[in-house]
């Protein structure tokens, strides 16, 4: 990884914007409702769970003073951080998989689909390449940026959807039952694994990562929340008719003369997408050149360009092939390593050094 | 004189001492000069006798005051019938019989012929292996005027002019402090120009300055004729549109500059002075600014940052709405649209970059044209673009609209001319190809590589990104003199934010 | 070494993108003047096919002899037939060489034969597409076929869907039609308790041309097929009912019988809903602010506080008794619940809804309703008044 630092509010813009783009592209799905107002809480559950979910990643800040897992693992044991290398590059290769099928669908289905639109990924894939060889640093500098353009465009769909709320789409909570509510917090929650790139940056960021990390959360469930009660409030049950729902509230706002937005909200969503994707690329060129320490500084990005290149292109032929990226079983295995086990075994890993540390000092 | 140098002239090959030492006799330190600069008809070497010795005067027509030359030199030495000592014998003549006070004292001949060309007066004594070099310049040049590209409402009126010490001297005039430091380096192989290095001890950040000096000290170039030949050497190495190297025109915008810890460099023979580093918001900051009120200064610069927004991404961002997001346009606006584009052959991409194509280079024959015939070119400009081509259907009123609001925005801001000119193109073409999802795209990369552009320990982007709250303070709106002047933006602050 | 190979690799891909984009491979967008811009849709029954009329923009570049009104008009009348709505629509592009956009079209327009259908599966077209607003107006025609609302002379220069848009969105304001946007006409599909009802076009000649006029309902039953025509006054309070009450008029008398005209600034409309026994009972309360328009009686002297005070037992009483005799007429033909009360119940008592719901046509037509209206005058113009 590079030394390169960035602050905590650099690298937690980055995060936010990865994870709010994946909420305005949320697709419907025969799981998850987004049209009743239980939705409105889901994000609130993702809040609880991400708070749980990262004490491992604290923890594991704290023993390994402040180094990355990558590095601090290796330490004690090369084959083993080889083995996490590997695996967080295949489970973030999935993750920039899904981010652009998802992109695919929508702009073959909203935004061109007269036309096939597939070489406009492509683009995106190779700028995102080209702007991984880059630091993390310009990166996260640059997030900050689109921070307050999502911001602002966000605020300015919500204002201009507001004369269309109507109470009679709310309807009480826990419609279902409290376990089918909490079955589709939790789907909804898989969604947003971006938490675990966390502990991957850990020598990169200074500052205050924990007061950093509730700052994001509560930012982050607080414009998801502000969605969902939009999609809700505005769209009501129309929301699951539509392939993105939190793409729909747009089309229904208006301001003066001007109507319809969507050009405008997906414009500023791309160029969220565009940092995701960098991220990603990033993440995953990092791993490869710490499991292949003698490659070419440029050759893993382009590489990994190359590969999700082709899978894009497979992908995108049909829409049944979309499904897999969809699937509520691949979505929930993703997060539940990456977010979960990943951290947990590097957590024990960094507890067994310091224990075998400490003996060997006490023979000594 | 060594006369095997090749006419193909490797910078790195030239001897260091051509001419050796000052001779003994002085007829022959003048038969050296005559033979350098045979047929130079404004190099004069005249003989003349000193007490009981032969004197040789050699200078350089018109750059030395020939009155001051005679009457403050060639006639009280020609004139002087006394003995000279026959130890310290320039001292002597410089210190008894020439009344001027800059005089040195030069054992180099090389340094002497240098000198010469700089305009200075030599005086060859015989029986002394130095020569005296007298300060008698006269070179001519423009006065000290108002400056042509950074007009201000308010505030003086001076501007830089080519010649290096009365630009030192109109800085050294606003900077009363012992602090403010002048370093005089020399670059050029053949040219030798002089370069003022100007910053303020105890504010400038000492690494910068030695690595600015490393990098001033490593030109190789032959020629230095102007500050575009020095930016390069200066600037970041990541590959922008934008530079980190500022330019100004003024004495007092580079005062202020230096002021809060950054490098002026003065070079000789240009107006204009080089100050590194630059960040990106202070293209869009005048001095005009400080010396409106905050509120002003705030909406001020508010205009300035849309106009560059303007300029670059209107164009494209009408051809995308014209190609692909008509659903943003108003009814009435898009009935009018219609009925316009139907008369016009070329698509909507086409009819932009034909336009701004004609606009570029009626612009350029408006910057090289004498003036005389200068009138010539806006009446053509006007009635081509303005009137026949809408007639003739090659574009229709609203790109024309668009064109004529583009190009005043970009005049707004004419540092950033080159990379507006350049970006407005690549946006008209992405914006026709893929609308706005593309222009997005762009704007991704464009903030990126904004974003990883740092040198001398500063981020371009700076205090934006990384975000510097106190410092924020006089980057769009403006404080009050009072609140400002308590934490002065010192660059230094920012490199906090590298590390 | 290394620089060298990344340049070239990126020639490349630069060559192989300019490649792509300059070999006319993708059509990159599409000229405005080469594009049908509907602004609205008429759609008819036509055997058993359907007949789609379509309002367009006037590019100048469309040409046929099927257009009803050429030359410098502001747009054009094409029609089609198809097996289904979307199929017609696209045949439409035949007869005008232009590519279809329905980002501003404005409404849709039903026969009343077309309405007798299940129509979500006309509007099946219009919620898919990528282009169509979801805020697309919603009516039925009455006495012409749609297609000939869109063709009916109304004056020169004129979009026809602009005008009839604007008096659907005006109906809406006055609250004499219910806001019926497609958004809200597929919220109430989905309602498995609610029943559509559509604002409804009549054309009225106006010496040589026409001109639209909406005052009536459309009233669909469970199947979204259509039911029956409700009145002005009925249309009203269903909009009271529903709890759209923003703007309207009011007429009523003092005791010597001089009208008095009432305009209706803000409404709100709050529900209380209890279960007794399986019995729904709705409580309504709607509140109304007026302000005086005019009054016969007075003779430009200054008004009375008794006045204004019978005034506001008048308006009080008259409507509660139109809520409640359109709501004895609701249950009347069908108990087809246009009131989306089912959905109040649902806000109001969950478990009650989940028992009652299953058959909420029978529960609803067994419901009561108590309505309550209160009248706030707020002001009576710039006449004296005297206490």
């Amino acid at each position: 990884m590079t030394q390169n630092k960035v602050t905590t509010g650099q690298f937690y813009s980055l995060l936010y914007i990865c994870s709010v783009v994946a909420a305005f592209m949320f697709v419907s799905t025969t799981v998850i409702d987004l049209g009743v107002t239980d939705a409105v809480l889901f994000p609130v559950v993702f809040g609880v769970l991400s708070l749980i979910t990262i004490i491992p990643t604290f923890l594991f800040y704290k023993r390994s003073n402040g180094v990355s897992v990558l590095n601090a693992v290796s330490k004690s044991s090369k084959a083993f951080s080889n083995i996490l290398a590997f695996s967080y590059s295949v489970l973030v290769f999935i993750l920039l998989l899904r981010t652009l099928a998802r992109l695919d669908l929508f702009v073959s289905s909203e935004i061109f689909p007269e036309n096939t639109m597939t070489f406009l990924i492509v683009l995106i894939v190779i700028v995102s390449t080209a702007l991984s060889l880059l630091d993390i640093g310009a990166l996260s500098r640059a997030s900050t940026i689109f921070l307050v353009l999502v911001t602002v465009t966000v605020s300015v769909v919500v204002a201009s959807t507001f004369s269309n709320f109507d109470t009679i789409n709310f309807v009480p909570l826990f419609m279902n039952g409290s376990e089918e509510f909490f079955k589709q917090a939790l789907a909804y929650s898989m969604f947003f694994p971006e938490s675990a790139c966390l502990i991957l940056f850990l020598s990169n960021i200074k500052g205050n990562i924990k007061k950093g990390y509730l700052a994001y959360i509560l930012f982050l469930v607080l414009s998801l929340s502000t969605v969902a009660f939009t999609v809700v409030g505005v769209l009501g049950e129309f929301s699951n008719t539509q392939l993105f729902p939190a793409f729909a509230i747009s089309s229904v706002g208006e301001f003066r003369v001007l109507e319809r937005f969507e050009s405008i909200q997906s414009s500023v969503w791309t160029v969220c997408i565009v940092a995701k994707t960098t991220f990603q690329i990033m993440i995953i060129s990092n791993c490869i050149r710490h499991l292949f320490k003698k490659v070419k500084w440029w050759t893993p990005n382009v590489l990994v360009g190359i590969i999700t290149t082709g899978f894009l292109l497979y992908i995108s032929k049909g829409v049944t092939r979309f499904s897999f990226m969809s699937s509520q079983f691949q979505v929930t295995l993703t997060y539940i390593l990456l977010v979960v086990v990943l951290p947990i075994i590097a957590l024990l890993s960094i507890l067994k050094q310091k224990r075998g540390d400490s003996l060997g000092n006490e023979n000594s | 004189m060594n006369e095997n140098i090749s006419p193909f002239i490797d910078v790195n090959d030239l001897p260091d001492v051509r001419f050796g030492n000052v001779k003994f006799y002085a007829n022959d330190n003048g038969k050296i000069i005559k033979d350098v600069f045979l047929n130079c008809f404004d190099i004069l070497v005249k003989e003349g006798v000193c007490g009981d010795r032969k004197v040789v005067f050699a200078n350089c027509d018109g750059l030395t005051n020939s009155r001051t030359i005679i009457e403050g030199v060639v006639k009280p030495i020609l004139s002087f019938k006394g003995e000279l000592p026959k130890k310290n014998v320039t001292k002597f003549v410089a210190s008894q019989i020439i009344c001027n006070t800059e005089l040195r004292f030069q054992k180099s001949l090389d340094l002497a012929i240098e000198s010469l060309l700089r305009g200075c007066l030599l005086v060859f004594i015989d029986g002394v292996e130095e020569c005296l070099m007298v300060g008698v310049q006269n070179i001519p040049g423009r006065s000290v005027d108002e400056p042509n590209y950074e007009v201000q409402e308010n505030g003086s009126r001076e501007g830089f002019v080519e010649i290096l010490k009365t630009n030192m001297t109109l800085a050294r005039k606003r900077l009363v402090n012992v602090n403010f430091k002048i370093e005089v380096l020399e670059v050029g192989v053949s040219t030798k120009t002089k370069i003022a290095v100007c910053y303020m001890d105890g504010k400038v950040d000492k690494a910068v300055l030695q690595e600015v000096k490393d990098r001033l000290n490593s030109v190789k170039m032959d020629t230095i004729l102007g500050e575009t030949y020095l930016r390069k050497t200066l600037d970041t190495k990541r590959k922008s549109m934008f530079t980190m190297v500022g330019k100004t025109e003024r004495p007092d915008t580079m005062c202020a500059k230096i002021n809060e810890g950054k490098i002026a460099i003065l070079i000789d023979g240009t107006p204009y002075a080089l100050i590194v580093p630059r960040l990106f918001i202070e293209n869009f900051q005048t001095f005009d600014d400080y010396l409106n009120r905050p509120y002003y200064a705030a909406f001020m610069r508010t205009i300035r940052i849309l106009s560059f927004i303007i300029s670059v991404f209107l164009p494209g961002s009408f051809v995308a709405i014209g190609l692909f997001h008509q659903e943003l346009l108003p009814e009435k606006m898009l009935y009018n649209l219609v009925v316009m584009e139907s008369n016009t052959l070329f698509t909507l991409t086409v009819e932009a970059l034909i336009i701004h194509f004609i606009y570029e280079i009626v612009r350029e024959a408006g910057l090289r044209v004498p003036k005389s015939i200068g009138h010539a070119v806006s009446i053509v400009g006007a009635l081509v673009i303005g009137d026949a081509a809408v007639t003739a259907g090659l574009i229709d009123a609203p790109m024309l609209i668009v064109v004529a609001m583009t190009a005043i925005t970009s005049l707004v801001e004419t540092d950033l001319y080159h990379a507006i000119a350049v970006l407005r193109i690549a946006f008209i073409i992405i914006g026709g190809t893929s609308g706005f999802f593309g222009i997005m795209v762009g704007v991704a990369i464009l903030i990126i590589n904004l974003s990883s552009i740092t040198d001398y320990g500063v981020y371009f982007l700076s205090p934006l990104a990384p975000y510097n709250k106190s410092l924020f303070r006089d980057t769009v709106t403006r404080l009050s003199m009072e609140k400002l002047g308590k934490n002065i933006f010192d660059i230094n602050k920012l490199k906090g934010d590298s590390k | 070494m290394e620089m060298k190979t990344v340049k070239k690799v990126g020639l490349l891909f630069f060559v192989l993108f300019a490649f792509v984009s300059f070999c006319s491979c993708e059509r990159y967008g599409t000229e405005v003047e080469d594009m049908m811009i509907i602004q609205g849709v008429a759609v008819d029954k036509s055997g058993n096919n359907f007949e789609v009329t379509i309002e367009m923009l006037n590019n100048k570049q469309s040409a046929s002899a099927d257009a009803s009104n050429v030359g410098d008009e502001m747009t054009l009348i094409y029609s089609a037939k198809g097996q289904t709505v979307a199929e017609a629509l696209r045949l439409i592009i035949n007869k005008t060489g232009t590519v279809p956009t329905y980002t501003h079209n404005k409404l849709v327009i039903l026969s009343e034969e077309v309405a007798k259908t299940d129509i979500s599966k006309v509007l099946d077209f219009f919620e898919r597409d990528y282009t169509t607003q979801p805020i697309t107006l919603l009516c039925v025609a009455k006495g012409e076929k749609a297609g000939e609302v869109l063709k009916a002379d109304i004056g020169k220069d004129i979009s026809k869907s602009e005008v009839l848009e604007k008096i659907l969105n005006q109906s809406a304001l006055s609250s004499i039609t219910p806001k019926t946007r497609l958004i809200d006409v597929i919220n109430t599909i989905l309602d498995e308790t609610a029943c559509i009802s559509l604002p409804v076009v009549t054309l009225e000649k106006n010496g040589k041309t026409k001109t639209f006029f909406v005052e009536n309902l459309a009233v669909f039953d469970y199947k979204n097929e259509f039911s029956y025509f409700l009145n002005r006054e009925a249309s009203e309070s269903v909009v009271k009912l529903l709890g759209e009450l923003k703007n309207g008029t009011l007429v009523t008398e003092d005791e010597d019988g001089n009208k008095a005209t009432f305009i209706i600034v803000d409404g709100k409309t709050s529900y209380d809903v209890t279960v007794n026994n399986d019995i729904v009972n709705f409580n309504v309360k709607v509140k109304m602010y007026c302000d005086l328009n005019a009054y016969e009686g007075d003779k430009f002297k200054s008004i009375k506080d008794e006045t204004v005070k019978i005034f506001k037992e008048n308006i009080e009483f008259s409507t509660e008794r139109e809520i409640l005799n359109t709501y004895e007429t609701i249950l009347q033909y069908g108990s087809f619940d246009v009131l989306r009360f089912g959905r109040r119940l649902l806000q109001n008592n969950k478990n009650a809804y989940v028992k009652l719901g299953k058959d909420w046509q029978n529960s609803f037509n067994n419901s009561n309703l108590n309505v309550d209206v209160e009248v706030i005058i707020r002001r009576i113009g710039e006449e004296s008044y005297h206490e």
